[in-house]
């Protein structure tokens, strides 16, 4: 029991530096109003007659356009799918974090149902859904990553197995506990499908 | 249920350990708890280099080719005829320039492009040109030659920073090309 705490504290904490990663990324900047207007400035300043926008060069070569600062898209597809992977993490630990152990052994009394829409079971089904969201983004906007002859050892091609496989585990240990009133025996799968998916992402992260 | 567990807690140790020696050689742990990105390539940080090389052309970060490039391409005699030109250095900057190359070189490294890249060039010939990089070509193959040989402001796929805006920085992802002339294009 302390091991599996111990592993969990181990990918929690990982899940977080990856935040404090993520937190220094450009990419959350919103974009200026202004930008939004003027994402042609160079056309209509050509238009306009404004020769500024000419870097000026040698005679015997073209002029060039001066390319002003390019600002990536707020949302991509590969953003989205790394937003959803973080999402599946953090609902993965929260699912974690809301579990009961219900009393086992000969001095407990009768037990309670399991509730099969509790915090824990919502979550549980929270997390499978955004894993499989992730995983749909990953082979919609990475699937031109995953070339099976660069073989295992390549990181997109671990990232995809890994991936996949603990979206797989955790789809499986919620569909075998969902709909079930008595204790079932789902947490070791569940736990072992976030962290192939935590070792998935800190591998492309 | 104990016991599932602690098959569980093994299988993820395994998975970690795996991973980790697939990776590579060092400092493995070190690699796993680095809080910053390392999905792209490491960004230049030498002055010597950004100066020497950035003075001709776009200062590459040497995560792009592995140290067996670097090894033909920073000596004397291969600087004295660098793709046509005499690019020769004193003996303490070609020394600099060279062991950072080699430091800092694809298969040094931990970032995940410059990983690829090593993979790509583990067996066979020392690419000379990043170019020649079978992961290189692979991610580029799709774009019309219109779009780079045939685009004044592009002219050669040797011009990174030509499309990839953060190419300075580092970072060759999709989401940072834009290719002159070509606003729309999407990969």
């Amino acid at each position: 029991m302390k091991g599996i705490k111990l592993v969990w504290g181990a990918a929690l904490c990982l899940a977080s530096f990856s935040g404090a990663a993520w937190a220094q990324d450009q990419a959350a900047e919103l974009p200026q109003l202004s930008s939004e207007y003027v994402k042609d400035y160079e056309s209509f300043k050509l238009a306009a007659k404004e020769t500024d926008v000419l870097v000026k060069k040698p005679e015997n070569t073209s002029p060039v356009l001066k390319q002003p600062e390019y600002e990536p898209p707020m949302f991509t597809g590969t953003k989205m799918h790394q937003y959803l992977g973080l999402a599946t993490v953090g609902a993965a630990a929260a699912t974690f974090l809301t579990h009961f152990h219900p009393c086992e052994g000969p001095n407990c009394g009768p037990q309670a149902p399991r509730k099969t829409h509790g915090t824990h079971a919502n979550l549980g089904r929270a997390t499978a859904i955004l894993a499989a969201a992730t995983v749909a983004t990953g082979l919609m906007y990475h699937w031109e990553d995953f070339h099976a002859e660069d073989g295992i050892s390549d990181p997109d091609n671990l990232h995809v197995i890994l991936g996949a496989t603990g979206a797989a585990l955790m789809a499986y240990a919620i569909n075998k506990s969902a709909r079930s009133t008595v204790p079932t025996s789902h947490a070791a799968m569940a736990e072992l499908g976030a962290l192939s998916m935590v070792v998935a992402i800190k591998l492309t992260w | 249920m104990m016991q599932n567990k602690f098959k569980a807690a093994l299988l993820a140790v395994g998975l970690l350990m795996s991973c980790g020696a697939v990776l590579a050689e060092e400092t493995f742990t070190q690699w796993m708890m680095a809080t910053s990105r390392e999905k792209e390539v490491k960004p230049v940080d030498n002055k010597t280099w950004k100066e020497e090389c950035g003075s001709c052309h776009m200062a590459y970060p040497p995560g792009l080719l592995p140290s067996k490039s670097w090894e033909k391409l920073l000596n004397e005699k291969a600087l004295g005829d660098h793709f046509g030109d005499d690019a020769s250095l004193d003996e303490e900057t070609l020394k600099e320039i060279r062991d950072y190359a080699l430091a800092n070189a694809a298969d040094k490294s931990w970032y995940k492009r410059s990983r690829k890249i090593a993979l790509a060039t583990e067996k066979g010939e020392a690419p000379l040109r990043i170019t020649e990089v079978r992961y290189i070509k692979r991610k580029h193959h799709e774009i019309p030659e219109k779009m780079i040989k045939g685009n004044k402001d592009v002219k050669s796929l040797s011009f990174c920073n030509a499309c990839h805006t953060k190419a300075e920085e580092g970072t060759f992802d999709n989401d940072t090309v834009r290719i002159p002339n070509y606003p729309d294009w999407k990969d």
